[in-house]
């Protein structure tokens, strides 16, 4: 018992010297000999300020930036995740449908793609289609329970008013209620309810019943598709990439190359130039073996602001 | 789609065989280390031992592994190297006792089960004297519990001496390995620093606190050993422990390049070749299964979710029918990349599945996409590989596992033909029947067993992160690779308690990680020695046995015959085990209302 135990210690004594000190010793100075900026974590910097790494995504999500893929873990360097939601769960669903009502156009080619902003032509009609019958609202509130739920929590209403929809409805037929951030007498700010028939809320929420209704099955067929990735969490949470397609759509190149246009009239030529800019960056895993043209979001933006800064008098849209 | 599976498995089985020879002459002693190194290994050498007294210095040694580890944990916050930095300001605190108990079993026992997020949770002092000298050596276990087996087999008339086995394999065979891929991380990209998490001004005014450490010292052990446990929370998804799709194929090869390379071993070892190739073969027909079926169902095909729905009556025996509205399709561009939710863009598309079935069937439990997201039908491959544990398997106890199906298989087919059976010319009887009944039983009761008390009880249901049978799913998933010792997860599920002390989380604890942290803990431990001290004592009372003479009428074990006889046996018995419950999981989540309950 007694070797046993000598044994024993001898062993764990010489694998703690041998694997917990010279081991890693070996790799961290290789790592700093040899690779020093890999080894930091890929670091970007301008001048003396750090921005990021080029291997972690951060949050973009101003109109003049391509943004990233949505991240379940908010883009949070220290607590990485996805949203580990399986396909049958109404969570995922909803997720999805929430960001295409918000950003979804029609075809550039479709006859619906008309009037002053045609990019949000969409937004548009779920509005006026929401406006036409009293009922969606309590339509939606009774089949999106999830949705319904998430909002209310998120507007300050309470989970236990269940009659709240309904009762809106009633008083305020064809219109949503509103979130109004009022400031006190205290400067302490409240959320107040208001009925309006303008809100990003209404296309994001009532995407889906829109969709389904056969009444609009030319509009729906005439919607432009989003990439994949533009939709779906990565598993990190800091996917540092998008594919190629994701930022040459109309979704991305399009919204950024409209915000760093400097005088109306160069809008195409901008547009080609960032267009190529993109297309440069690209490259394909495995050195083009697998998969599609992907880009790097953060490089990308990055030398967006050197070659294209945003013009300073373009005001909100 | 199907090239980056083929490069990883083809490259892998090249890789095998000078490994594989290799090893065989380590564990035999035949290879010569440098002096210095066979002076330490004299004074680790207690003589030779019989199979009790191997089993016992592994359970000694095993000891020691545990109070070594949970010392290091609970101490964490007084330890040395644990940064301070923006999002913990205090430095890390001391982990809730269950989780602590749970997160050493699990390194102990190879399984990588982590209840805790490792940047968030853990000091990098922790990360390299808890969870990569476990990495080494509990790795080292399995590997030695082979080597002994195999003498056995031989009919050697000891054992070996299993401090010497420790040594050798540690030493002599995962220190080099690993520096040699450590060395191309970094090259590719990977971090190794002490320095703690950066700080940095976002492009959007706003700052970015990034988690790093010395990621490039864990992530090779972490894959040769087959141990699985992430430095991040997101594991090998994470872009620092998988940088480009290189460091990924690297990943895959480093997982399977062991558990591959120890069928060759096992042939050499014994001289019995021919042997040795039959049982590569039927095991690479269920691996090349298992990766085809997933590949074909997550990357080959969309996510359903996103898809147009049809109307739905459901029908359940005593209620009323409820009628699901339908659903259009949503304008998502799918084409090409298959299910993208929770996987990386940089891997290439397949490379998420592909990973799921490699981490899977060797126990390895490191994952690049989030299982839980899989496709449904995709889902039944990590499953399949956990609960069957014996496509290649984990390091060593794979192959363990394997030679106690083939002396099922052998027994069967003696009884099929009316001889009595033998394996390797010793005969087989009751006595090695029960203990191959025992180390092949103690899989399903443990995982099913707990999977059925968790999923009555809030336990498991107030846990689930998913509706329907896909919250069933994750507890299956969960005892399914606790008890495989495998440690990847359906991640969702709610199993995280954090710091001892709540107000130091960054998200409130799971209400029932208790009682996840305990069950869990003693599933592995059960499952990973009982497995291990079976085989053992299979493997010496067939040593001790006459050798009967070969003959005509020798039921022969080389053959493509016995390979299918071997395959049938491994099939049969896992779908009678584990098929009901599949079929209540990713079968019934397949064929039932999507998204479920709306």
């Amino acid at each position: 018992m007694k070797a046993h135990l000598r044994a024993c210690l001898l062993l764990l004594v010489l694998t703690v010297v041998i694997c917990c000190l010279l081991y890693p010793l070996v790799l961290y100075t290789v790592g700093q000999g040899l690779f020093p900026t890999a080894a930091a974590g890929s670091l970007v910097a301008d001048g003396d300020q750090l921005r990021g790494s080029r291997l972690i995504a951060q949050s973009f999500t101003a109109d003049e930036y391509f943004w990233p893929r949505p991240s379940a873990a908010s883009y949070n360097g220290t607590a990485s995740g996805g949203s580990n939601w399986g396909a049958n769960n109404p969570k995922l669903r909803d997720r999805v449908s929430q960001f295409l009502g918000a950003n979804v156009q029609y075809k550039k080619t479709s006859r619906f793609y008309t009037g002053a902003d045609p990019a949000h032509a969409v937004q548009r009609d779920i509005e006026t289609w929401f406006a036409a019958t009293p009922s969606r609202l309590t339509e939606w509130a009774a089949e999106f329970e999830t949705a319904a739920a998430n909002w209310k929590q998120a507007s300050g209403i309470s989970a236990d008013d269940a009659d709240f929809f309904t009762n809106f409805a009633k008083a305020n037929p064809a219109k949503w209620p509103g979130v109004v951030e009022v400031e006190q007498p205290d400067k302490t700010k409240i959320k107040r309810i208001e009925p309006t028939s303008s809100d990003a809320a209404i296309s994001a929420n009532l995407f889906e019943l829109w969709l389904r209704d056969p009444a609009n099955a030319d509009r729906a067929a005439d919607l432009e598709p989003v990439a994949a990735d533009m939709v779906t969490a990565s598993g990190s949470g800091l996917d540092p990439h998008i594919t190629l397609r994701n930022a040459l759509s109309v979704y991305q190149l399009d919204r950024v190359a409209a915000k760093r246009t400097p005088t109306p009239g160069d809008g195409p030529k901008v547009r080609d130039e960032i267009a190529a800019l993109v297309r440069n960056s690209a490259f394909t895993p495995l050195t083009g073996l697998v998969g599609e043209p992907l880009v790097n979001v953060l490089e990308l933006n990055l030398a967006l602001d050197k070659a294209f800064p945003v013009p300073p008098t373009s005001g909100p849209r | 789609m199907w090239l980056l599976p083929i490069l990883i498995v083809g490259t892998t089985v090249l890789l095998s065989v000078p490994i594989g020879r290799y090893l065989a002459g380590i564990i035999d002693g035949k290879y010569q280390a440098p002096a210095f190194l066979r002076w330490f290994e004299r004074r680790l050498d207690t003589g030779p031992q019989n199979w009790k007294q191997y089993a016992a210095s592994l359970v000694i040694f095993n000891t020691v592994m545990f109070l070594f580890g949970y010392l290091v944990l609970a101490l964490q916050p007084s330890l040395p190297l644990n940064q301070r930095d923006a999002a913990f300001p205090d430095g890390k605190g001391m982990l809730s006792p269950t989780t602590i108990f749970n997160t050493v079993t699990s390194f102990l026992t190879n399984t990588n089960l982590q209840h805790y997020s490792g940047e968030q949770h853990l000091s990098y002092f922790s990360q390299l004297l808890f969870v990569l000298w476990n990495m080494f050596t509990s790795a080292a276990v399995g590997f030695c519990a082979l080597a002994a087996v195999i003498r056995g087999l031989r009919g050697d008339p000891h054992m070996g001496n299993y401090y010497v086995d420790m040594w050798r394999v540690v030493v002599y065979v995962f220190v080099p390995f690993s520096v040699i891929t450590g060395i191309l991380l970094i090259a590719a990209g990977m971090p190794m620093t002490l320095e703690p998490s950066a700080e940095v001004q976002t492009l959007q005014p706003g700052t970015q606190v990034i988690a790093r450490g010395p990621v490039a010292a864990i992530l090779p052990i972490k894959h040769l050993g087959t141990n699985g446990g992430g430095f991040f929370g997101a594991n090998s998804a994470h872009p620092f422990e998988n940088p480009t799709a290189w460091t990924n194929v690297l990943e895959c090869v480093s997982i399977l390049i062991f558990p591959f390379s120890l069928i060759i071993m096992f042939g050499r070892m014994l001289n019995q070749m021919r042997h040795a190739v039959v049982i590569y073969a039927v095991m690479m027909v269920m691996f090349v299964g298992m990766i085809g079926w997933a590949v074909y169902h997550d990357t080959g095909k969309p996510n359903p979710g996103l898809l147009a729905q049809p109307e739905r009556t459901v029908k359940i025996v005593g209620a009323e029918a409820k009628v699901t509205a339908p659903l259009a399709a949503l304008p998502v561009d799918q084409s090409g990349l298959g299910n993208l939710e929770g996987k990386e863009l940089r891997f290439g598309p397949s490379a998420g599945a592909t990973f799921a079935a490699v981490t899977t069937a060797v126990t390895c439990g490191s994952v690049n996409c989030m299982h839980d997201s899989l496709n449904p039908l995709a889902g039944l491959t990590p499953l399949v590989g956990m609960q069957l544990n014996c496509v290649f398997g984990g390091k060593g106890v794979g192959l363990v596992n394997m030679l106690i199906y083939l002396v099922v298989a052998v027994f069967l087919a003696g009884l099929m033909v009316g001889r009595t059976p033998e394996y390797l010319g010793k005969k087989i009887e009751a006595r090695e029947m029960k203990l191959a009944m025992l180390a092949l039983l103690v899989h399903p009761i443990l995982v099913l067993g707990p999977v059925g008390l968790f999923a009555a009880l809030d336990w498991g249901k107030a846990a689930t992160n998913n509706p329907g049978a896909h919250g069933f799913s994750e507890i299956l998933y969960e005892f399914s690779s606790a008890s495989a010792n495998n440690g990847s997860g359906f991640e969702g599920l709610g199993d995280t308690h954090g710091f001892n002390d709540p107000t130091k989380n960054l998200s409130a604890p799971a209400t029932y990680a208790a009682h996840w942290d305990l069950a869990t803990g003693l599933v592995m431990l059960v499952s990973r020695f009982l497995p291990i001290i079976a085989p053992l004592a299979l493997a010496a009372s067939l040593a001790r046995k006459k050798n009967t003479p070969f003959t005509t009428g020798t039921m022969r074990t080389d053959t493509i015959t016995f390979g299918f006889v071997l395959l049938g046996t491994v099939m049969l018995v896992g779908a009678l085990l584990f098929l009901p419950s599949l079929c209540l999981g990713p079968v019934a989540e397949h064929f039932g209302p999507m998204p479920f309950g709306r």
